[in-house]
């Protein structure tokens, strides 16, 4: 297929060449341009500075022109460097005087020529299309789709180390193709986030024909074993990096999932960049968790990180620890959190098995921020919980168990019945039967009341028998404790009825002596504090059906 | 007590309720309690096959959209000037489901024979946990207190009508252990609503194209076929089942060569379906028209702005 196209292109550099002369930065110009320019490249640092720059510049309206990519060019051009943006905004491409034409096939140049149509075809892909308008550009978006699949085989297979050039070259396009903002959907209005916050249906990339090759060709870069980390640090350096998590927000989830594998590689090969790294990931939880409660990568950011954890020495740096209780205990609390729960928990549980001390933190952590309308959230909560109680040791579970055992009783009260069944299967984990039955006098008298009123009237069966299984093992344990237990849940109930009656005939006497009142007296406004309580009493007595 | 004592006061009290309602704003958890207490005595008179005179108004599920029950009211004609009849799942998916199903209790406690509603498979406590109702009720009231009250009062719900002794309404389907409504009149309908056996197939089964039963994919009730539901038509002397359960695009949506018909009045379902809603309506002669319409404009917006901070934080 590809040979087909490519047997049809005219090959003709030496038009090229006559289009170089005309200095409006055609495509196949670049190919030679950067041919004669190998040897001044600019300094690493500006470029990559550049490329950043450039990123969210894409222009709607229209394919942009290639840019020239290096600063001689510009020069050469005898225009002002444009902030040194990699998208040089010469106008729509048809009328930049360029024609888009695919370049000879790598298999069609000798070994020696290889390196400088790698960079041509590079440049030629610093080209974006308007992918807005389907039918626009279509015989030179495949040209691009052709020349992109090209550079994936040739990065995949190159059998020498890639030099400045190319790496400088390599890291532009990718910049140019993908480095973009997105439409901020964030901060719609309130309204919108209230009505559409789960039904919203995810944007897909429309440029993803193009995008996907690039990615696929920056993951093959970061992977190939060409790739010297030390030289390529350059130009995947801070900014390259900060930029790749920027697009972690894209809706588009095929998007993520390659941005996952790219940064996992990045934080793999660049040891240089870690700490960087880790530090901008922290950032973005922090923005999510106070500011913004909205973005769609924070499940494949702590995919990542629960990998990076699993990785962490003993003993665990002050760092990490921080990072534990900073941003991954807080990020329980954001309304979406259900949709990265499971990735959370998963990095919860890592830290509290790499060292078993962090029990009780995490513990409470989860206590504070522990759902109250949410009883999704809450039965996700609970299954988090078990995970870590499951890592705790008895010094750390004595810490917390009087609040955790305050929780768990009343999510075994609750009238939710996923709930309620959530909490009552703590008791099928052998390693938390065992954390119970070890503290059960404190355990028990907490949890005794919640069961016995599920036994006495939980609307669901399933809850009911459980609650019934989980009585029986209480009682086991300890007959004499569970008995006391009983006969004082039993004597509060009595003292809470004779409350109530307490109450309700002192509302009673009230009610009777107003009425008296104003039947004597007839005379409302004597008593105006009097009156207002009589309305009240009299709303309350019908409410409660007295 | 009070409401012997004060029949008129009580009266304007319930149409101050009302015209609060309305408004999309929620009562107190009290004149819930109270409410509901007065729809248990009124809904526990009525049998499970409840008769309907016509003229009356036809609806489907609603499922909390409470703009678009008011754009109901306003096209259908207010109750009581106009009669209704509901054939269930007033809560769950939409975002005012208290509202929604407060409203409709309201009104029928005000005008019980202006306004007929049913039980649906949403009216049950195991499927409003799972769809919404109840976490509405905690975001909205901080306790599960009125969620227990209306599921409770929800247990009361007739579970089916019959308008001029032809048109049988209920909202789901049939069912195999069902042949005749004397079957239906029969059984203790007082009680959450049963993961099998007839009462669960009345509020759970589809008609399908499909001659005889076959397994419902819901995992609950059957499907009917044509022949099912002309057997049952001819056995109780019907012209037409009309149910509800299922979105249709129209609105309405014939089955089974006009023995059946089903009616959905949640327009754009789930804020997001692009579908037309619809209601029924019978008169005088038992002429049925169809009247379709669309979501309202969301004219509630402005309160769901300014209470924000109380339910969403």
């Amino acid at each position: 297929m590809i040979k087909q196209i490519f047997g049809k292109l005219p090959r003709k550099p030496s038009k090229s060449l006559q289009n170089d002369s005309n200095g409006e930065g055609g495509v196949n110009n670049s190919y030679y341009a950067s041919n004669s320019s190998t040897t001044s490249i600019s300094k690493p640092s500006s470029t990559s500075s550049k490329s950043s720059s450039a990123s969210g510049s894409r222009v709607a309206n229209g394919t942009l022109a290639p840019n020239s990519m290096s600063s001689n060019r510009n020069t050469n051009q005898g225009k002002k460097p444009l902030g040194g943006d990699a998208v040089v905004q010469a106008g729509p491409f048809p009328s930049s005087g360029g024609v888009y034409e695919a370049l000879p096939s790598f298999r069609d140049v000798p070994i020696s020529e290889k390196p400088n149509l790698f960079i041509g075809k590079l440049s030629m892909c610093c080209v974006v299309f308007d992918f807005s308008d389907p039918s626009k550009n279509l015989k030179e978006k495949e040209i691009k789709r052709q020349t992109l699949l090209e550079l994936v085989d040739y990065v995949a297979s190159v059998g020498f180390k890639f030099n400045d050039v190319s790496m400088q070259e390599l890291t532009k396009m990718v910049a140019v193709n993908l480095f973009r903002t997105f439409p901020s959907a964030n901060h719609e209005s309130k309204i919108l986030e209230i009505h559409d916050m789960d039904d919203e249906e995810p944007s897909l990339e429309p440029a993803w024909p193009h995008v996907q090759v690039v990615y696929e060709i920056l993951l093959r870069f970061v992977a190939s074993p060409m790739t010297d980390a030390k030289l390529a640090k350059r130009y995947i350096d801070h900014s390259f990096v900060l930029k790749l998590l920027d697009l972690f927000d894209s809706e588009d989830q095929r998007e993520r999932e390659y941005l996952k594998t790219i940064l996992h590689r990045v934080y793999g090969k660049f040891m240089v960049h870690r700490p960087y790294i880790r530090k901008a990931i922290n950032n973005i939880f922090y923005r999510f968790i106070s500011e913004t409660e909205k973005h769609n990568g924070i499940a494949e950011l702590l995919e990542i990180l629960g990998s990076i954890i699993n990785g962490f020495a003993l003993p665990l740096k002050e760092e990490h620890k921080l990072f534990l209780l900073r941003a991954l205990i807080p990020l329980h609390k954001p309304k979406c959190s259900s949709v990265y729960h499971q990735q959370l928990s998963y990095c919860i549980v890592q830290f509290v098995e790499k060292d078993f001390k962090l029990a009780d933190t995490v513990i409470r952590g989860l206590l504070k921020y522990w759902p109250v309308t949410n009883s999704s959230k809450e039965v996700m909560f609970l299954g988090e919980l078990e995970e870590v109680l499951e890592a705790t040791q008895a010094a750390e579970f004595q810490r917390c168990m009087v609040p955790l055992s305050r929780q768990i009783a009343r999510c075994l009260n609750s009238s939710h019945f996923q709930v309620a069944e959530r909490a009552l299967f703590l008791w099928n984990n052998d390693h938390i039967r065992n954390l119970i039955t070890q503290n059960h006098k404190v355990i028990m008298p907490i949890v005794f009341p919640a069961l016995e009123r599920n036994t006495r009237g939980h609307w669901n069966q399933a809850v009911q028998s459980l609650t019934i299984n989980v009585r029986k093992v209480l009682c086991e344990i300890d007959q004499v404790l569970f008995d006391e237990c009983l006969a004082k849940f039993q004597v509060e109930e009595v003292n809470k009825t004779e409350v109530k009656a307490k109450r309700e005939r002192t509302w009673q006497r009230l009610e009777d002596l107003a009425t008296s009142k104003t039947v004597v007296t007839n005379e409302a406004v004597l008593v105006p504090r009097f009156v207002s309580s009589v309305n009240l009493t009299t709303s309350s007595s019908e409410s409660t059906g007295s | 007590m009070g409401a012997n004592s004060l029949p008129t006061d009580a009266t304007l009290d319930l149409d101050e309720q009302i015209s609060q309602l309305m408004q999309c704003k929620p009562l107190s958890e009290q004149q819930v309690r109270a409410l509901c207490e007065k729809a248990k005595e009124i809904l526990m008179d009525e049998s499970n096959v409840q008769p309907v005179k016509s003229p009356v108004t036809i609806c489907g599920d609603i499922h909390g959209q409470f703009h678009d029950l008011a754009e109901l009211f306003r096209i259908g004609g207010k109750c009581p000037d106009t009669n209704y009849l509901f054939m269930g799942d007033y809560v769950d998916r939409g975002y005012y489901s208290v509202e929604t199903v407060t409203l409709l209790v309201g009104l029928k406690v005000r005008y019980p024979q202006r306004i007929t509603i049913l039980r649906g498979n949403h009216e049950s406590r195991q499927i409003t946990q799972v769809y919404g109702f109840y976490d509405e009720c905690l975001r909205k009231y901080g306790n599960a207190n009125v969620w227990k009250i209306f599921t409770d009062l929800f247990d009361y719900f007739p579970l089916t009508a019959l308008v001029e002794s032809e048109i049988f309404c209920l909202h789901g389907g049939l069912s195999p252990s069902i042949e005749t409504l004397d079957n239906i009149r029969n059984f203790d309908r007082v009680q959450e609503v049963p993961h099998e056996g007839p009462m669960c197939d009345l509020l759970w089964s589809d008609p399908d194209d499909r001659c005889g039963w076959g397994i419902s994919p819901r995992g609950a009730g059957y499907t009917f076929g044509q022949d099912i539901s002309e057997q049952f038509n001819h056995t109780n002397n019907l012209k037409l089942i009309a149910r509800a359960h299922q979105l249709v695009m129209d609105g309405f949506n014939w089955a089974h060569e006009q023995k059946v018909v089903t009616i959905f009045s949640a327009p754009n379902y789930c804020y997001r379906c692009g579908n037309m809603a619809s209601i029924l309506e019978v008169d005088d002669c038992r002429n049925h028209t169809f009247i379709q319409f669309e979501p309202a404009p969301r004219r509630g917006e402005p309160d769901v702005t300014r209470r924000t901070p109380d339910y969403f934080l």
